[in-house]
């Protein structure tokens, strides 16, 4: 005989009532609130019969009746031998998703997720199958599930261990929704793949400091599977509160401003507000800072300015318990050296020839100085490729030298814009565009020619494309020369002259580019210089032609340099880590990803060094904790599954439930207990009328 | 309720002269409506007109003897009979009456519906009212262990509703404690007058005499009216419970079936005592239950003015004339 519900059985202590009711003095029932006691004496308790037991009978069937009630109440039923055994339940499948992005770093953090981690392994139940994933930015595998159960179960969480002492916080930003989606997929799959019947629960153990700043807005568009039970163990600092330094714009140079604007963030459980910017050098000694004032749950922008001071390391912000997101390194500025080739007869102080509007188009400034070479250097056509000049620029005919350098430098990916500023040019273009048979015929129009027909699709007009900048109507052509080209060239008119002949054409030339303009911007051919669209234009060639090899100067962590190789040599390059690791990049290689620490980096190729920055994200700055029930909002159920023995014990209730709901012995009992209340009130009521008609004869 | 107040007072009453049980008297609201329609029921069935015989009145002659007063000579029976006679008048001061209420938290007890209090607020206001009615001056002391509420002895407008105003506070005091109260009334009441006690005098009696002779050496004339629930004259209550003493809050557990006995002899002690104690004092002394009709207070009230004028008139006119109104 077994119990559902043992608890009940302890109303059996219910059986003493009727027998203390029964002992018990009668209290007095009520109180009675009188004038005055004074006539009044205190009446001696009434000691009657009632203290002794003359009803046996009676008190046998009440404790009769409590006896069947409480043992009904208690639900018995009789386990038979066939039905104990319960079918053996799989254990879980869990990953372990350890969260080591920077703001792990922060004291009291890693130390704690660790521990909990060892305690999470130490309660697992031997049937549980776990893996340990990492995620900061991305997510990496460590340890596996078991495969083909090959591995004893005690190898690999030993294995696991291991790996755990192993990690440590890096300096990455944190993409919760990727490692999530990533996890949950994972264990889909191996869900899939088990041959059994019944399902494994799943679950993800997820060990983070859960901060606002993880990117999980990226799970809403992921349909998280309902099987896949998420339980979060938070892990938190030994001090609350963090703020953050990051760049908002670099300004030095630009715009004559000398200084930097920074944004100072501070989180809502911060405790400290007042704080302070300041320049560190190399060897760690730091200048005057710029003070700030930053409440709780606010950001500041601040100026600071540029220090002019050498071997400055980086910016640092003082005030904060949290140091890993308080430093901010800054590429030194860099003034670009860029060269041009002008073949023409005219002098620079010619205000009728072309060099002169040229030079003003592309007017030195903070980022770029401009050179202008007047002849073609040797050295800088070598064989490593055009990495001198980046646009050269043909008024006059070539004679056969310059000729023969030109088209080695259009086939090493040079650029060459040819202004055929008369038709002694032909020759040349008829060598450099490979079209003998092209000729350049001298128009004059009655009036003036205007250009249409502009190919906005083309990346040098594409600044033109919108309607209120793509009227050249205003740019007269006095005089021009018609090209008319071979049949089969290939080459491409971007513009034509109303007249319909073309204006300016494009021709690639082994990796390099021609342009030929049928006129020039001389006073004497054109109002071309003098418009609008002289400047923009240029600088559109200009930019086609000069490629840097980094776009930017500021980079995140864990975020891949491109790195635009395009024409310019095919040398090697190394990036020296702010460590000092020598990393060569290799020839096919577009992209730099090393970018694992902040700090400033060096990209060095056989005749330049450029510098660039790397920095922590700035999201990753935000510890303000996360609401969980955000998460919940993306239909991740959070909770714990059932470990194996907590399913199988659930199950054994069930089964004694059902035993129990069949058998129904507690509705004999409670009819038991009613008969035996019957028979209690018919004796008592007998007893009474006795004991009246007793009463009535002794009357 | 306004059936009572209205329309059925006059014919209902003076036609049966039934008297209204106090638990129908008691749900009208007003202690003054209260005491209105008693006295005015009770008037109206045994007298033609409250209002008759208040003037000065005369009493008797006596012969002239030198030194009496002239303006009292009677000349027209001088003029009848040649001799001279001296009219006597009846006392022209009004009767300054004390009303003294006990409103201890003894007097609150209810069996019933009807407190002792509420009783004795009742009757007291009752007995304003008709002394009021004849020009008297009545006074009102409340008092528990030491007088609450005073009100001095007075006959003009609005004294009444005063008098009843002050009627009308709840149970305040705790104890009963005569002796205080009857010797700060005795000191604030220097005119001689009447005194009409009402209280259920259960409190310790032993200096009872002491303090009821306050009153009576100052020359007060000094009824006592006991109050009494039915209960607690007879004590029938049934079920033994913890009886809690409403003054003293002290708990006793008694058993009444074997009380009764126990009490009903200590209670007529008890009240031989004091029955013994007025008759020394030469107070009058009345007993009612809460049971009774408040009219038949009135009524022992006249009857015993009736009464007293009858066999000790002498002594009454000694001490100056008492008039009981309408009752002669």
């Amino acid at each position: 005989m077994s119990l559902l519900m043992p608890l009940y059985i302890a109303g059996l202590a219910a059986i003493s009532l009727p027998l203390i009711f029964h002992l018990i003095r009668r209290s007095p029932r009520g109180q009675v609130v009188f004038s005055s006691l004074m006539f009044l004496s205190r009446s001696p308790p009434r000691l009657t019969r009632r203290s002794r037991l003359d009803q046996w009978l009676l008190l046998l069937l009440r404790a009769l009746a409590i006896l069947l009630l409480a043992i009904a109440f208690a639900r018995p039923f009789l386990r038979s031998q066939s039905a104990l055994g319960v079918s053996g339940s799989q254990g879980r499948r869990m990953i372990l998703l350890v969260d080591t992005s920077a703001s792990m770093q922060r004291q009291g953090t890693w130390s704690a997720a660790m521990q909990r981690s060892r305690e999470l392994l130490a309660d697992l139940s031997p049937r549980d199958w776990v893996a340990l994933y990492a995620f900061d930015s991305d997510v990496r595998v460590i340890v596996d599930f078991p495969r083909e159960a090959a591995t004893p179960i005690s190898q690999h969480r030993q294995q696991i261990s291991e790996h755990l002492d192993r990690l440590s916080p890096g300096w990455q930003s944190t993409n919760l929704a990727l490692a999530l989606s990533r996890a949950a997929e994972d264990l889909k799959v191996l869900a899939d793949e088990s041959l059994s019947s019944i399902s494994a629960p799943l679950q993800i153990v997820l060990l983070s400091d859960m901060q606002r700043g993880s990117q999980i807005e990226a799970l809403s568009g992921y349909e998280w599977p309902e099987s896949v039970k998420l339980d979060i163990e938070r892990v938190m600092p030994l001090s609350a509160g963090n703020a953050s330094l990051s760049l908002v714009a670099d300004t030095r140079r630009r715009n004559n401003r000398e200084d930097l604007r920074l944004k100072v963030s501070n989180s809502q459980d911060g405790e400290s507000e007042s704080f302070q910017v300041t320049w560190v050098s190399a060897d760690g000694a730091s200048a005057v800072g710029t003070d700030v004032y930053v409440p709780p749950g606010e950001s500041r922008v601040i100026h600071v300015p540029e220090q002019t001071v050498g071997d400055l390391a980086y910016l640092q912000l003082k005030g904060d318990p949290h140091g890993f997101d308080n430093r901010l390194f800054l590429a030194p500025p860099r003034t670009e050296t860029v060269r041009l080739l002008y073949l023409g007869n005219d002098q620079a102080a010619d205000t009728e020839g072309a060099l002169y509007y040229l030079q003003r188009a592309y007017a030195d400034s903070a980022l770029r100085r401009f050179e202008f070479l007047d002849e073609i250097p040797g050295d800088r056509l070598s064989s490593v490729g055009v990495t001198g000049i980046s646009l050269a620029v043909v008024t006059r005919p070539l004679d056969t030298v310059e000729g023969v350098l030109m088209k080695d430098y259009l086939e090493k990916g040079g650029h060459l814009l040819y202004v055929a500023s008369d038709t002694d040019c032909q020759d040349s273009i008829r060598s450099l565009l490979n079209d003998q048979q092209l000729e350049l015929v001298e128009q004059q129009p009655d009036d003036y020619a205007m250009l249409a027909d502009i190919d906005f699709d083309h990346r040098l007009f594409a600044p033109f494309r919108k309607p209120q900048f793509s009227s050249f109507n205003k740019i007269h052509f006095w005089q021009y020369r018609e090209i008319r080209v071979a049949a089969d060239n290939s080459s491409r008119i971007l513009a034509r002259f109303d007249s319909g002949h073309p204006a300016l054409l494009e021709q690639e030339v082994g990796e390099g580019v021609v342009w030929v303009l049928a006129s020039s911007w001389q006073p004497a051919d054109s109002e071309l210089a003098r418009s609008t669209k002289f400047v923009p234009l240029l600088l559109e060639m200009l930019e086609a032609s000069h490629q840097q090899i980094l776009q930017l100067p500021q980079y995140d962590v864990g975020q891949a340099v491109a790195l635009n190789r395009g024409t310019r040599g095919k040398g090697d390059l190394v990036v020296e880590t702010p460590r000092g690791d020598q990393l060569e990049i290799a020839q096919q290689q577009t992209t730099f990803t090393s970018t694992s620490i902040p700090g400033i980096y060096q990209l060095r190729s056989d005749t330049d060094a450029i510098d660039f920055a790397v920095n922590l994200p700035p999201s990753e700055g935000d510890t303000t904790l996360l609401d969980e029930t955000r998460l919940e909002q993306f239909g991740i159920p959070l909770g714990e599954q059932q470990t194996a023995e907590q399913q199988e014990q659930r199950e054994r209730q069930m089964r004694d439930l059902e035993l129990e709901s069949k058998q129904k012995l507690w509705q004999w009992l409670i009819s038991g207990a009613l008969v035996l209340l019957i028979m209690e009130t018919w004796l008592a009521g007998r007893l009474t009328a006795k004991k009246e008609t007793d009463k009535g004869d002794d009357a | 309720m306004s059936s009572l107040d209205t329309t059925d007072r006059p014919t209902g009453r003076r036609r049966g002269a039934e008297l209204i049980d106090p638990e129908s008297l008691m749900r009208i609201k007003s202690l003054h409506a209260r005491a209105r329609v008693v006295v005015e029921g009770f008037m109206s069935g045994i007298h033609r007109s409250p209002f008759h015989g208040f003037s000065a009145e005369f009493s008797e002659y006596r012969e002239y003897s030198p030194g009496d007063d002239l303006r009292y000579l009677d000349w027209r029976l001088y003029a009848r009979s040649d001799r001279y006679y001296v009219k006597r008048f009846e006392d022209e001061t009004n009767l300054r009456c004390y009303l003294l209420v006990d409103v201890s938290r003894s007097m609150g007890y209810a069996s019933g519906n009807i407190s002792k209090d509420l009783y004795a607020r009742t009757a007291a206001a009752t007995l304003a009212y008709f002394l009021n009615q004849q020009r008297d001056a009545v006074g009102l002391f409340t008092f528990a262990q030491k007088v609450l509420h005073a009100v001095p002895p007075r006959y003009r407008p609005g004294h009444l509703q005063r008098l009843i105003a002050a009627l009308e506070i709840e149970l305040q005091g705790h104890g009963t404690d005569l002796g205080q109260p009857l010797e700060q009334i005795a000191a604030s009441s220097h005119k001689r007058g009447m005194v009409v006690l009402f209280s259920d005098m259960l409190a310790n009696i032993d200096k009872l005499e002491t303090q009821l002779s306050f009153l009576t050496s100052q020359g007060h004339e000094v009824v006592l009216m006991r109050i009494l629930d039915p209960a607690e004259v007879d004590f029938n209550l049934e079920r033994p419970a913890m009886f809690q003493d409403m003054e003293t809050g002290q708990d006793m557990y008694i058993d009444p079936s074997a009380a009764r006995g126990e009490y009903q002899r200590r209670f007529s002690e008890h009240q031989q005592q004091v029955e013994q104690t007025c008759r020394k004092l030469g107070i009058d002394f009345f007993q009612f239950t809460t049971a009774r009709p408040i009219e038949m207070v009135l009524f022992d009230y006249l009857s015993w003015r009736i009464q007293r004028n009858a066999s000790a008139g002498g002594r009454i006119r000694r001490r100056g004339n008492f008039r009981a109104g309408g009752a002669r």
